[in-house]
């Protein structure tokens, strides 16, 4: 009856409002069920537990609103994140340009060498696509960190990446005793191998 | 007071401990209570927005009776027992025993409901600690008891949980000395 | 273990609100050392301290850089786990004030954990800096450093990672470093805290 599982990380989904940060997880999500506190409290939770190396790991991903009368509390939900995903409508370039003001605010209240990714979604909208795959993955890469498009009809590569995510995690938790303290050492790593260090404050 | 569950719930708002020492009516699996936790550091945040600056000014001028929780004794203490000389790393017979004050004092603190009362008690460092109890306590020393144990469980944290060398911080407690400390506070009520 | 006897309900007022006199803080730190608090025997923990120091200054091959480097970064490790220890022991409201801070270091902290208490002094006129100069240090009873580590080991550099450990975990963020230390030659043992800034944002909800 007690906890059952080893790990247990915490993943923030951002973005703009209606850019459709909930429903890129919910095949992923272990519940197919959607709760609805969003509108209340401003977060909504979705959990996937996943098996790795013999440990039981649950990822418990906060998707918060992108609404402005949350504003004062979003310390309490970027505290202690694992990793945050930002994301975007590929139909949308305003969402796309606010992805920058997103990680301004990364910079403030996450945790320094927070994995990050940046996702576009609703890429089945061709027709309606404003935001160039090409640009998207160019500032993605100036910012140093991993870029995917998808959308809800194919959201394979999501899982995909949350797996490689979720690895990576629990790596840099395992070595984090090690390297704690040292501020020089707190390099982390991306899903390219890359070190984040030193990327965090430039964007364009 | 009949203790239903204790949980722990880290500066993220992770889960990472529950224990019902009473069965609750419905059932719930690991995942609803991951959710009920995130929920509760939520609306604890909200509700620190919510009190009033009016209220928040006054308990700090004046450092108000109601943040000043009195040490209520006999708590975790069998009276049939001679009382110990050590409890953990604590000089017995008990593991503190002065009024103190509590951190929290625009978070939420104490819920009642005709099921159940719940209670939270949150350390400097943002560690949240919550009692829920079968009964639906609604006078100010139930609260004070309520407090007293929940130190004390933050006490038993901080030895067999902190002091594990091989403890992951904020990563969920599993630990069975945890486990019977915590049982044995709990059922000497 | 300790035999002293305790005198239950002789601090009935020692924790109050505010911490504004320092007396109070004493008091709290006197109080849970001697009737709180479970000792060990001191050799036994100079001497596990020494054996660790010099295990570690072989595993380097006598890079004492990096073996303070890594007294620094274990430190860290215990200071972020032993700060609720503390605060489950004294259960002490937050400073108002960084002189406050140093005061509850001083007189608290020290007191539980080595039974010493360093002097504050050496303030910055900002009052974001301070230095605690040690008079006894447990950790250095029976040690002379060799010769080659007499100019790069800080012996005791644990305390710094601890301090710094358990600071950041109640939201303040401080640079921790020996200045001086009197096995080094110096004539005294001096260790500097100095405050970065107050991690506001990392504050928990619901303490105003």
């Amino acid at each position: 009856m007690n906890t059952e599982y080893d790990y247990l990380f915490k993943l923030l989904l951002i973005g703009d409002s209606g850019v459709g940060k909930s429903c890129l997880l919910l095949r992923f999500a272990d519940d197919t069920y959607t709760n609805d506190y969003i509108s209340t409290i401003g977060v909504d939770f979705k959990i996937k537990t996943v098996e790795l190396d013999g440990k039981t790991v649950k990822l418990q991903i906060w998707d918060t609103a992108g609404q402005e009368r949350f504003r004062t509390i979003t310390s309490s939900y970027y505290r202690g994140s694992h990793g945050i995903i930002i994301v975007y409508d590929v139909t949308d370039q305003e969402s796309f340009n606010n992805v920058k003001t997103w990680l301004q605010e990364i910079d403030r209240f996450g945790t320094a060498g927070v994995l990050k990714l940046l996702v576009g979604n609703k890429n089945d909208l061709t027709d309606k696509k404003v935001v160039d795959t090409e640009v998207a993955k160019e500032f993605a890469d100036s910012i140093g960190i991993p870029f995917i498009e998808t959308s809800a009809l194919d959201s394979s590569n999501v899982e995909e990446t949350f797996l490689i995510m979720t690895k990576q995690i629990k790596e840099s938790v395992a070595n984090q005793q090690k390297d704690n303290g040292r501020s020089e050492d707190k390099s982390s790593v991306n899903l390219k191998g890359q070190s984040l260090t030193g990327s965090s404050g430039g964007c364009c | 007071m009949a203790i239903q569950s204790v949980f722990i719930i880290n500066k993220s708002g992770g889960l990472v401990y529950n224990h019902n020492f009473i069965e609750p009516k419905g059932a719930m699996n690991s995942n609803d209570y991951l959710i009920l936790a995130g929920t509760l550091h939520s609306v604890f945040a909200i509700a620190s927005q919510l009190t009033p600056k009016a209220v928040q000014i006054s308990n700090k001028a004046e450092q108000r009776a109601d943040t000043q929780v009195p040490y209520i004794g006999g708590i975790g203490v069998s009276e049939n027992r001679v009382a110990p000389t050590q409890l953990g790393s604590f000089m017995g017979p008990d593991y503190f025993q002065e009024p103190f004050t509590n951190w929290n004092k625009s978070g939420l603190r104490h819920m009642v409901t005709d099921e159940f009362s719940m209670f939270v008690f949150q350390s400097l460092t943002g560690i949240k600690f919550v009692l829920v109890s079968t009964n639906n306590f609604r006078n100010n020393t139930s609260v004070s008891i309520a407090e007293n144990i929940l130190r004390k469980v933050y006490c038993i944290y901080s030895d067999y949980v902190m002091k594990d060398p091989f403890y992951s911080l904020d990563m969920p407690i599993r630990s069975e000395l945890f486990d019977r400390n915590l049982r044995s506070l709990i059922e000497s009520l | 273990m300790s035999t002293t006897a305790g005198t239950p309900n002789t601090a009935s007022t020692a924790n109050v609100s505010s911490l504004a006199s320092s007396k109070t803080i004493k008091q709290i730190g006197e109080t849970a050392w001697k009737n709180r608090t479970v000792k060990i025997n001191a050799e036994l923990f100079t001497l596990t301290y020494g054996s660790i120091v010099s295990q570690l200054c072989q595993d380097y091959q006598r890079d004492f850089k990096k073996v303070n480097d890594q007294l620094f970064s274990m430190g860290y490790n215990i200071g972020i786990r032993l700060i609720e220890d503390f605060l489950a022991r004294t259960a002490i409201p937050r400073c108002d004030n960084f002189v406050t801070t140093s005061e509850v270091i001083s007189k608290c902290a020290f007191k539980i954990f080595l039974n010493i208490t360093p002097a504050v002094t050496n303030w910055s006129t900002t009052k974001n800096s301070f230095s605690l100069i040690f008079n006894e240090n447990p950790l250095s009873d029976f040690v002379e450093l060799p010769m080659d580590a007499s100019k790069e080991l800080w012996y005791s550099n644990i305390l710094c990672g601890v301090l710094k450990g358990a600071l950041e975990m109640v939201q303040l963020d401080c640079d921790v470093y020996f200045v001086c230390d009197v096995l080094r030659g110096n004539p005294q043992t001096e260790l500097k805290v100095k405050l970065n800034k107050i991690l506001k944002d990392e504050m928990p909800a619901g303490e105003d």
